[in-house]
């Protein structure tokens, strides 16, 4: 049985979290127990994962509802000593649940900011950091208004964004109106969003292919004191905009590593975010790094490149300043660790065969294939990185050049066969 | 040796050292692996789920059709602590020879 006398941590769990595998090995490290506390309804993801949630801790859920009181008294018996949240939908409810039990996280006025893109480009503005043309669209009938004030190319997506869910560019005026009916007008199932932003698209500077013009750091508060912990480089989107995931350390000279670091501490600094990680998504342009978004957790796969590419573990790191516990030591990369994500060709519809998915995993540098569609099933460039992509490729290489000729050859995809209808 | 053991180290061999799903139990959860897994390549005894491509949700999904082809209660803890198909189905072997002692 457990040690009654570890202390407790309370993850706040949905989609989009570090794995509750690499949580729950890191809690073993540090000598605490988790508690997941999920909140009804609950998430398709959640309902599936439940067992695993089980298996790495246990399991507290909140009645459809309930407010942050009613929650805060469902878990208090549990004396637990912090709290956290690794998935993105959640980081508002954790601060309102952080407050009812007097625990230390972001403070629930920060929230907005931290957690919609509209009121956080104005907290961004207000701390001198970047100014972007930014308008909040409710309805359709907003987006002439909304065009003539952000001008072209643009970027549109949700307000309270999770991922790249429908973060689409959009270079003309008949595209950017197309865009807006999908994501605004009622059809049948209701209206896709709720609210969306139209933001000036940053023009990024010359980077050469496979690298993409936009990083990532993540930071780590402790009492409001900022630090990066890690910087993710990433991989240029296919066509129309399909993210192919990450790598790091990333292609950056030092001069430039020393910007982005810089300005995602001041970000996540205007924010407030005082307590645990966030992740900082910037774009490099001729002018210098400037804020794409900031998301009040640790990024999607930054653990797992963490881990990977030897420079620490972030799940643990994160894990300890909840505890108040000393710095977990974060070193010097020994290798480059990546998660590339294969995007199905344009003229593609389905996937035929995966015939050299062997041989594709005895290539020198590749650790693991995951099959995201498999034979017979449906692919669709247009409809973004999920319905358009074909594995996720994961690994290490020694240098960038031996990254670049990995995934060069990962992206010729000599691996698949596809039907084109 | 167990017999069990025996019963691995006699499976037919290929030609590089690997060896095919021989048992009734070996067979199906390979064929389970392939379909969670999306993969029409054959799985081999030793392969690992987790280097095949296997993530937390996949294993929650090849412990329930496992559960529920094999009779018995496969746990997702299972397919963590035994994550090759050797490995995974001798315990299941294990847990339906015990089901039927115990009946």
């Amino acid at each position: 049985m457990d040690n009654p006398d570890k202390p407790t941590v309370l993850v706040v769990y949905d989609v989009g979290s570090t794995p509750p595998t690499r949580l729950a090995e890191a809690a073993g490290r540090l000598g605490c127990s988790l508690v997941f506390v999920c909140s009804r309804p609950f998430s398709a993801h959640v309902e599936q994962i439940r067992p695993l949630l089980e298996m790495c801790g246990a399991v507290v859920d909140v009645p459809q509802d309930a407010d942050a009181r009613e929650a805060a008294a469902l878990v208090a018996p549990l004396r637990p000593a912090g709290i956290v949240t690794f998935a993105e939908s959640r980081v508002g409810a954790t601060a309102e649940l952080a407050a009812a039990l007097g625990l230390p996280y972001q403070d629930v006025a920060d929230i907005p900011a931290i957690t919609t893109k509209a009121a956080q480009r104005e907290r961004l503005r207000d701390a001198g950091i970047d100014e972007v043309r930014c308008v909040r669209v409710e309805r359709a009938d907003q987006a002439d208004e909304a065009l003539a004030r952000v001008g072209l190319p643009a970027i549109v997506k949700p307000d309270l964004g999770v991922g790249s869910r429908s973060t689409v560019l959009v270079h003309t005026a008949e595209e950017f109106h197309r865009i807006i009916a999908e994501l605004l007008d009622d059809h049948e199932g209701g209206a896709r969003e709720a609210q969306v932003v139209v933001e000036e698209a940053f023009v990024g500077r010359e980077t050469p292919s496979p690298w993409g013009d936009y990083v990532a750091v993540d930071t780590l508060s402790r009492d409001g004191v900022v630090e990066p912990i890690f910087a993710t480089g990433k991989f240029a989107p296919a066509e129309p905009f399909r993210e192919r995931g990450g790598y790091g350390p990333p292609v950056l000279p030092a001069a430039e590593l020393a910007q982005v670091e810089k300005l995602a501490v001041r970000a996540v600094q205007a924010l407030n975010i005082r307590h645990g990680a966030a992740d900082v998504e910037m774009k490099l342009t001729p002018n210098g790094p400037r804020v794409i978004e900031v998301n009040g957790r640790l990024g999607g796969w930054v653990d797992d490149l963490a881990v990977r590419s030897g420079i620490g573990r972030l799940a643990e790191a994160v894990l300890s300043q909840v505890l108040g516990l000393p710095a977990v030591p974060v070193v010097k990369a020994q290798r480059i660790a990546y998660n590339y994500v294969a995007a199905s060709p344009v003229a593609a519809t389905r996937v035929r065969a995966l015939s050299g998915l062997a041989k594709l995993r005895k290539l020198d540098g590749v650790e693991r294939v995951t099959v995201l569609k498999r034979p017979g099933e449906r692919v669709d460039w247009r409809l973004g990185t999920d319905p358009g992509s074909v594995a996720a490729v994961a690994g290490v290489a020694a240098s960038h050049d031996e990254l670049a000729a990995l995934v060069g050859r990962v992206a010729s995809l000599d691996w698949a066969e596809f039907d084109e209808d | 040796m167990s017999d069990r053991q025996a019963l691995v180290a006699e499976s037919p061999g290929g030609a590089d050292g690997t060896r095919a799903p021989a048992t009734e139990t070996e067979r199906a959860l390979a064929q389970i692996w392939g379909a969670v897994l999306g993969l029409d390549d054959a799985i081999e005894l030793s392969d690992n789920f987790f280097d095949l491509g296997g993530h937390s949700l996949l294993a929650v999904e090849t412990a329930a059709r496992s559960t529920a082809v094999f009779g018995v209660r496969i746990t997702v803890k299972a397919v963590f602590e035994a994550p090759t198909v050797a490995g995974l189905a001798a315990r299941i072997d294990a847990l339906r020879l015990e089901g039927r002692c115990g009946s």
